[in-house]
């Protein structure tokens, strides 16, 4: 058995055959959701079974590849059971929502490309196989009424810029591995480096594809790449600082992270509260997860990296729910204006308050999972600057005020009354099954993050 | 590399981006972008194995036959000014190449024939990028500036796999790029 084998090269060729299916809809979606189900909870019984010396298996970890090698460790499997599990969750979802043929298929090779890009040894040509797995998705977003491709164009120029950024800092920083790398050298490769990653992760000032796209793209594949494009950048932006000493020990490296960080929670909240468009309302929400996951590798000198791993789970489940509720709530229409939402909640109640949900949980609000995730973040930035933490204030105030908002149009009544439908279709359960997943987060936190902390402290040790 | 071949691919690649910005049909554009992908071809003979550098070869010719086949029709107006300031924005990069990509050598441990031809084609296709308003010269100049950073990294890295990677990518977004840009015109 090998592991890269198993959890990469095994699931992109089986989905690829699976593409062959794909006219007989409902065993094509069982055959994906079954090879990630698999995946996922294999993954965790093979690190369970490490973790206690019980391994009867005997596994190579390393495949090589054109000279390269990808390597997947079993500290890594939880990870990527994770990154299966929501995948699967993911094509679920595709049974009631989105009738792409080509989507279930490509949600799993973009995950297994994701998973490579965390596994491939020197880690730099990470960025290579993730700036294939967008462009492999690129026709999928384009799946919808919009023909206007400006923020597709942005988005691909963006992502190539930095991925030519970032190779060429790698390339710089090789031999800081080993040896310290002089000043000269330091500073442009800090500059290329930092440059890369906020154009990867669409960090202020280089945000702007993130709304752009969202108002020409298909929502719903927009959640999953949003979802998955900044896990895997900070992941990798954990991985710099796992492998150069230099760089974790560079005095303006974490402030300029936390600032960062603060400054698009800031500008999530304030521009998800003033927009007219509900797409860019919750494209800017977006801006706001990706805020605070930059603010907590920011704060990794004072909380480690348990509060990474503490958003990772909110900010997969909001993102989930305000995808699958704006394509319910929204759909393709052209105009995407907040008014469509007038009422909603007395015609689809339960896609109202996942919708609702989604933004609750990333306000931090309690009974939601966002919550203990939202208190770890503030007793860590209460010994920083008060600077600080009035920007990360002002922007969780405003996105409150933007769920206030939401509130008020969902709960407008034009003469409507609630809908109780006759029968319960299947996907109102997942539904119910995602809010209250997202509140047992929120009320038992330590169940499941303690165990991700855990295992995301055993991937970057050095941190 | 002897100064009258480097002399040579410098005045190719310039004439070619030149044309390639003041033409007014996909087809001559394409022709030049295959151009500037036979004369890299030859400059990273220099520094990689012969297949490495017939993949880069075929890769850059097969995107353009990707794009040919789904752009080949397209045409636009060109307009004066526009025309002006592509020849300037050549004039100026030229001499800010040639005055300063050598010095990058302190970093970039590569000769300077490299350093000024990729240098050129990246911030050339980079300041294309920013400033054209059309999808399908976004596109190309999407090409120009991965053709740049081609060049400046071939001397660097001359691993298979990143060949390969770069290869996929460059197929891929041919393909996934001139869709975009004629479901994009059918629109207009």
């Amino acid at each position: 058995m090998n592991l890269p084998l198993l959890f990469i090269i095994l699931p992109s060729v089986l989905s690829a055959v699976s593409l062959f299916l794909r006219n007989r809809a409902l065993y094509y979606r069982l055959a994906l959701i079954f090879i990630t189900l698999v995946l996922g909870i294999a993954a965790f019984i093979l690190a369970s079974r490490s973790s206690s010396g019980n391994m009867i298996l005997s596994s190579s970890e390393s495949f090589t590849i054109l000279g390269r090698s990808l390597n997947i460790t079993y500290d890594d499997l939880p990870l990527i059971g994770i990154l299966y599990l929501v995948t699967c969750l993911w094509v679920v979802s595709t049974f009631f929502y989105f009738s792409n043929e080509i989507f279930p298929a490509l949600c799993v090779v973009y995950t297994a490309l994701i998973i490579a890009s965390l596994s491939i040894d020197p880690f730099l040509y990470s960025v290579l196989i993730l700036f294939l797995a967008n462009i492999l998705f690129l026709p999928i977003l384009s799946y919808s009424k919009f023909k206007h491709i400006k923020g597709r164009m942005r988005f691909l120029v963006f992502q190539m810029l930095s991925v030519f950024l970032i190779l060429l800092a790698g390339w710089i920083l090789a031999g800081g591995e080993i040896t310290p790398v002089n000043e000269d050298e330091l500073f442009l490769s800090s500059i290329l480096l930092g440059v890369g990653i906020a154009l990867w992760l669409g960090v202020f000032p280089f945000h702007t594809w993130i709304p752009l796209l969202a108002e020409e793209v298909s929502f719903f594949p927009f959640g999953f790449l949003l979802m998955l494009l900044p896990v895997s950048g900070i992941i990798m932006l954990m991985k710099f600082l796992n492998s150069f000493a230099w760089l974790r020990d560079y005095a303006a490296f974490y402030p300029a992270l936390q600032y960062l960080g603060a400054i698009m929670i800031f500008l999530g909240g304030i521009g998800a509260f003033f927009q007219k468009s509900i797409a860019r309302m919750s494209a800017y929400t977006f801006v706001f997860g990706i805020g605070l996951l930059l603010c907590s590798v920011g704060l990794v000198p004072l909380a480690s990296t348990d509060l990474v791993s503490a958003w990772i789970l909110p900010m997969i489940l909001a993102f989930w729910s305000i995808s699958i509720a704006y394509h319910d709530l929204v759909g393709y229409e052209k105009r995407q204006s907040i008014e469509i939402l007038k009422g909603k909640f007395y015609e689809k109640p339960l896609h109202s308050v996942l919708f609702l949900t989604g933004f609750f949980s990333l306000t931090g609000i309690p009974f939601f999972s966002g919550y203990p995730s939202t208190l770890l973040l503030f007793s860590a930035a209460s010994k920083l600057s008060p600077v600080f933490l009035i920007f990360i204030l002002g922007g969780e105030l405003f996105l409150i005020l933007t769920c206030v908002r939401l509130l008020l149009r969902l709960s407008f009544r034009s003469g409507q009354n609630l809908v109780i439908p006759d029968k319960i279709n299947i996907d109102r359960i997942l539904i119910v099954l995602v809010i209250l997943l997202n509140m047992v987060m929120g009320l038992f936190p330590s169940v499941f993050y303690k165990p991700l902390m855990t295992s995301i402290m055993k991937v970057f040790p050095l941190i | 590399m002897s100064d009258i071949s480097f002399l040579i691919l410098v005045s190719v690649t310039i004439l070619s981006i030149t044309t390639l910005l003041i033409s007014n049909s996909s087809q001559t554009v394409l022709i030049f972008l295959g151009v500037l992908y036979l004369s890299s071809f030859l400059m990273l003979l220099q520094v990689w194995p012969m297949g490495l550098a017939f993949v880069h070869l075929i890769t850059g010719l097969l995107s353009v036959l990707v794009i040919n086949s789904l752009c080949s029709q397209l045409t636009w107006q060109t307009e004066p000014p526009r025309i002006a300031m592509d020849v300037l924005m050549v004039i100026f990069v030229g001499v800010i190449t040639f005055a300063f990509a050598p010095q990058l050598s302190v970093y970039l441990t590569e000769s300077s024939e490299f350093l000024i031809i990729g240098f050129f084609l990246f911030v050339i296709g980079l300041l294309q990028v920013g400033t054209s308003q059309d999808a399908f010269r976004i596109l190309i100049s999407m090409f120009i500036f991965a053709l740049g950073f081609q060049i400046l990294y071939a001397p660097l890295e001359g691993s298979a796999l990143v060949t390969a990677l770069i290869s996929i990518i460059q197929i891929v977004l041919a393909l996934v790029g001139s869709r975009m840009v004629i479901r994009n015109k059918e629109e207009i």
